[in-house]
């Protein structure tokens, strides 16, 4: 609660500069309104109280924005920094429109892995306790038989995987006639290169004009030129970059001079991450293997989790590290989007992101809804370059790592 | 006794005296040989434990109502309690040892073999058996009767005086026989079965240690009672609570209680409509740390428990709107009295009267609660859902004429494949009539769980194709399997016969039957075949004419 959203801000600023930025192609829709408090949604009263009953007081800048016009059934583009509640946004929309009484899939929800799709379906399952909403996880690396009974049994809200997904369209299990919502959650992600044609056959199944909401903590330029084609007169909810990054997380770096030296610091550094819990990103698959096997070489108790593990395992690593009996986990960018573990104050970025989004969102798994954070990133010579070209491009500070790190977890 | 002087009246008395204190030395010497007579019968851990256990009463009547007793000299008798202070010491440690070894089923191992005559483990399993006895006849209201303690009775224990005041012995929640009074015995019998259930519930995922006569076990509560040092958790504390686990335990256990879960869940599921049960928070939340609302109601996962937890709560929340109704109308009654009441004060006074309607805006203001559900009222009058106009999308376009043209083909299941492939390689000859194909009302039965498509195929095991992509659900149920049968469909020969078409017509050129178009054999002779009409006659009928036709030749 404590983080005053960057969206609430540029509102108030959109009046302000309004004929300095006319220039700029993608703003904030004028008029959107802002409801200070879940009772004036005109909520229906079991969501509210599922609202209440999963820990939430006020909305978030985010929600007093969104929420409303998704539930009017405008399509919407909902950009708010990570972990403001972008997730309870859609899901408390989605509900309020619901028809119970109906078991047909009438929303569906897309995001770009599984581990997210899960935590979406555990969210709407919270948050709808109370109305007995039923929402099926469909992702890959499952029982399809489980899926198809699942799916033939009703099921109100789907949150998927594109690939999954599409193929219980194709099976006819998923019945498409009565969706009239289809979120993209982690938008830019979606649409990129990689699940772009997957999101585009899935939308041809959708009935035409299927309302559309996108959410991401970062929308880059391109992603929203092609919004059009799927999307009527959208309403756009943005934040500025340089309001990106979250004041409760402070960002550090380490500098070293050699790769080999990132693991003694990790070493280091390891009674600070086992304070609250804490999460290592590498670049690739391979080095979550070797840094893991190097770490519990060393005797430090450590899990990992990567996309070419069987999905069994990777449930059961999620569900170690959300119970709190594993403290450290070391991933990829499997892990980098939406995922939220209250518990996670700090992050390494043990080899810097692929590109400028990815540190956002990478940064973001700590400091969860108005929570402290701390992330920490290791540089070599040549990565300082790359480390200040983020700093400029989110007007951020990263400040060299002080000796009491641990007295800001 | 020296202060107060004994004074002798009469010499019969003397001898009455004499006669009484013979009469009572004989009792006791009587009394004490029956004691040791009857302990006999028992074993020597019996006796220990039973003259330890109660023998000051017999003690102190003695030396209350016995005169020699009376007599005896002060340093004599604290020799005596001193020597039996002594004993009674070593008789309680010794029980005390007996015990432990009693219940930790001890068996000597070689050397050891001389130093207890007993087999306490063989005497514990003895023990344990007669009391399950004792606990059975409890069980069944049938506390013990006068005979089965008339051995006691003889012995150091004292008359039971009231019915209450009775020892009875019992069963305890581990197997082991105790003994209490028979007013206790409801309280401890259910303090038991709590115990009981207690201990069910902690030793769950243990194997039952009881099942295994003759192996050196100790039993749980043994290790619990002595054997535990303090702070030390040999497995009797909950899984939940525990903290020094091993990561692999705690695994197992986590797999375990998945296991739990996933088997009720089986269970739970009816043959045909498997995984077809509601699934809410609590069945995937999986103890995940999080902090959530004060308002949380974790709800049972069983869902007809769900569904009764549901109606409470709004039963409840119903509840306390009528009570909030109710207290504001009275509120608003006792008001308007107030206010009834100072108007007519103050027109008594002669003072204008106050501008009420001031008053009831404060009163509104305080109340925050009452505004936010006004609002949330006046919210709820929005304007109307919004909708897009059509076709103003790129991904839209050319969607709907796509889709006519089959765009959501159903993907075959593997029997339709086969099917398929298996028709293109079968030999036409050997094919149905194409009049299967051709019947119109006939589609495969589909097996979809309870659901079936209403509209007819053009052709034979085809699939209608459903624009929406949903199969409707029947409205009316839906026949069994063996109802249908591929010849239902084609109608009975009778009606055919009616519209068969004039012999020559039909007779088109077929490469395949040349037969068809040869002129009828000489032997039918100039008359022109005949032609049989079936038209609504009796099988005997068509017999008949044919019979004639065949001696017409």
């Amino acid at each position: 609660m404590a983080s005053t959203g960057g969206a609430a801000r540029n509102g108030d600023r959109k009046v302000i500069f309004d004929s300095e930025e006319a220039q700029l192609e993608f703003e904030t829709s004028e008029g959107v309104e802002v409801v200070p408090s879940f009772d004036n949604m005109g909520l229906r009263e079991d969501l509210l109280r599922g609202i209440y009953a999963f820990g939430f007081e006020r909305p978030s800048a985010i929600q007093q924005r969104a929420i409303k016009p998704i539930v009017k059934r405008r399509d919407v583009i909902a950009q708010a920094q990570s972990g403001t509640g972008k997730t309870a946004t859609f899901s408390i929309s989605i509900l309020q429109n619901l028809d119970i009484q109906n078991r047909e899939t009438q929303a569906l929800v897309l995001s770009p892995t599984r581990e997210l799709a899960q935590q979406i379906q555990k969210v709407i399952l919270a948050l709808g306790d109370y109305m007995s909403v039923q929402c099926h996880a469909c992702i890959g690396g499952t029982n399809v038989g489980e899926d198809i009974r699942k799916l033939d049994y009703g099921q109100h809200v789907v949150s998927g995987t594109p690939g999954r997904v599409l193929d219980m369209i194709k099976r006819r299990n998923l019945r498409t006639r009565n969706i009239k919502l289809l979120v993209l959650d982690e938008a830019d992600e979606m649409l990129n290169r990689g699940f772009k044609e997957q999101i585009y056959d899935v939308y041809r199944h959708l009935p035409p004009d299927t309302q559309v909401v996108l959410l991401s903590a970062t929308l880059p330029h391109e992603i929203l030129e092609i919004t059009s084609k799927f999307m009527t007169d959208p309403i756009r909810i943005l934040v500025k970059r340089d309001e990106l990054t979250l004041e409760g997380i402070k960002q550090f770096f380490v500098a070293v001079e050699k790769e080999e030296w990132k693991f003694d610091t990790l070493c280091d550094l390891y009674d600070t991450l086992t304070i609250t819990q804490a999460v290592i990103f590498c670049n690739t698959k391979r080095k979550v293997d070797w840094l893991t096997e190097k770490m519990r070489q060393a005797n430090f108790t450590v899990s990992a989790m990567h996309g070419d593990m069987p999905q069994k395992e990777r449930d059961a690593i999620m569900k170690e590290f959300r119970n709190g009996s594993s403290r450290v986990l070391i991933s990829t960018d499997v892990w980098a989007r939406g995922i939220d573990v209250q518990q996670v104050s700090l992050v390494i970025n043990y080899d810097l992101p692929n590109n400028r989004e990815l540190y956002i969102h990478r940064i973001g798994r700590s400091g969860r809804f108005g929570r402290k954070g701390v992330a920490i990133n290791f540089v070599k010579n040549d990565d300082i370059r790359i480390l200040r070209d983020i700093e400029q491009y989110y007007s951020t500070q990263i400040d060299e790592m002080p000796m009491n790190v641990s007295d800001l977890i | 006794m020296t202060d107060k002087p004994f004074y002798i009246t009469n010499v019969s008395a003397i001898h009455n005296l004499k006669a009484e204190l013979f009469r009572k030395q004989e009792a006791s010497k009587k009394k004490s040989n029956a004691a040791s007579g009857s302990t006999n019968s028992i074993s020597g851990y019996q006796v220990a434990k039973n003259n330890f256990l109660k023998p000051k009463p017999s003690a102190k009547k003695k030396s209350s109502t016995d005169l020699e007793q009376a007599e005896v000299s002060t340093d004599a008798l604290s020799e005596e309690s001193l020597s039996w202070e002594k004993a009674k010491i070593k008789l309680a440690q010794k029980e005390k040892l007996y015990d432990r070894l009693k219940q930790a089923h001890y068996t000597p191992e070689g050397d050891e073999d001389d130093q207890y005559l007993v087999d306490f483990g063989r005497r514990a399993q003895e023990d344990r058996n007669l009391a399950r006895e004792a606990a059975r006849n409890l069980a069944s209201n049938n506390i013990k009767d006068e005979d089965d303690f008339s051995e006691d009775e003889s012995g150091p224990y004292p008359q039971p005086s009231v019915p209450a005041e009775e020892w009875v012995e019992y069963e305890d929640y581990l197997g082991r026989s105790r003994r209490c009074l028979r007013k206790d015995l409801p309280s401890i019998l259910e303090e038991n079965k709590k115990l009981a259930a207690d201990m069910s519930g902690r030793l769950q995922p243990e194997v039952s240690t009881e099942a295994v006569p003759g192996i050196l076990v100790a039993p749980p509560a043994t290790v619990q009672n002595f054997a535990q040092p303090a702070g030390f958790d040999f497995g009797q504390t909950p899984m939940s609570v525990r903290t020094l686990m091993s990561d692999d335990m705690r695994r197992e256990m986590e797999r375990l209680e998945w296991e739990k879960n996933e088997k009720g869940a089986e269970d739970a599921d009816e043959p045909d409509v498997l995984g077809a049960r509601p699934v809410h928070y609590q069945a995937v939340r999986s103890n995940e740390v999080r902090n959530l609302g004060v308002g949380y109601y974790a709800f049972s996962t069983d869902e007809g428990e769900r569904q009764k937890e549901l109606e409470n709560l709004k039963s409840a929340h119903e509840a306390t709107i009528r009570n909030r109704a109710k207290k504001d109308a009275i509120s608003a009654k006792r008001k308007a009295e107030k206010d009834a009441r100072m108007a007519k004060l103050r027109e008594r006074k002669g003072l204008p009267p106050v501008d009420t309607s001031e008053t009831s805006d404060k009163t509104d203001e305080f109340d925050e609660f009452e505004r936010s559900l006004q609002s949330k009222e006046e919210s709820k009058v929005d304007e109307p859902i919004y909708i897009p106009k059509p076709g103003s999308r790129e991904w839209d376009r050319g969607k709907v004429e796509q889709d006519l043209q089959n765009l959501l083909p159903k993907s075959k299941t593997g029997i339709e494949n086969f099917l398929e492939k298996s028709r293109a390689e079968r030999n036409p000859d050997f094919a149905p009539p194409s009049a299967y194909s051709s019947a119109p009302a006939f589609t495969a039965p589909q097996w979809k769980r309870g659901q079936r498509t209403e509209k007819p195929g053009t052709a034979f095991n085809q699939m209608p194709f459903d624009y929406s992509g949903e199969r409707a659900p029947r409205e009316d149920p839906i026949p069994p399997m063996h109802d249908y049968q591929p010849w239902d469909h084609i109608r009975p020969w009778r009606e055919r016969t009616e519209e068969l078409p004039d012999s020559t017509s039909d007779r088109v050129a077929d490469p395949d039957r040349p037969w068809n178009n040869a002129p009828p054999p000489s032997s039918y002779g100039e008359s022109p075949p005949v032609r049989m009409s079936f038209n609504k006659a009796t099988e005997e009928e068509i017999r008949k004419a044919a019979w004639e036709l065949f001696n017409k030749k």
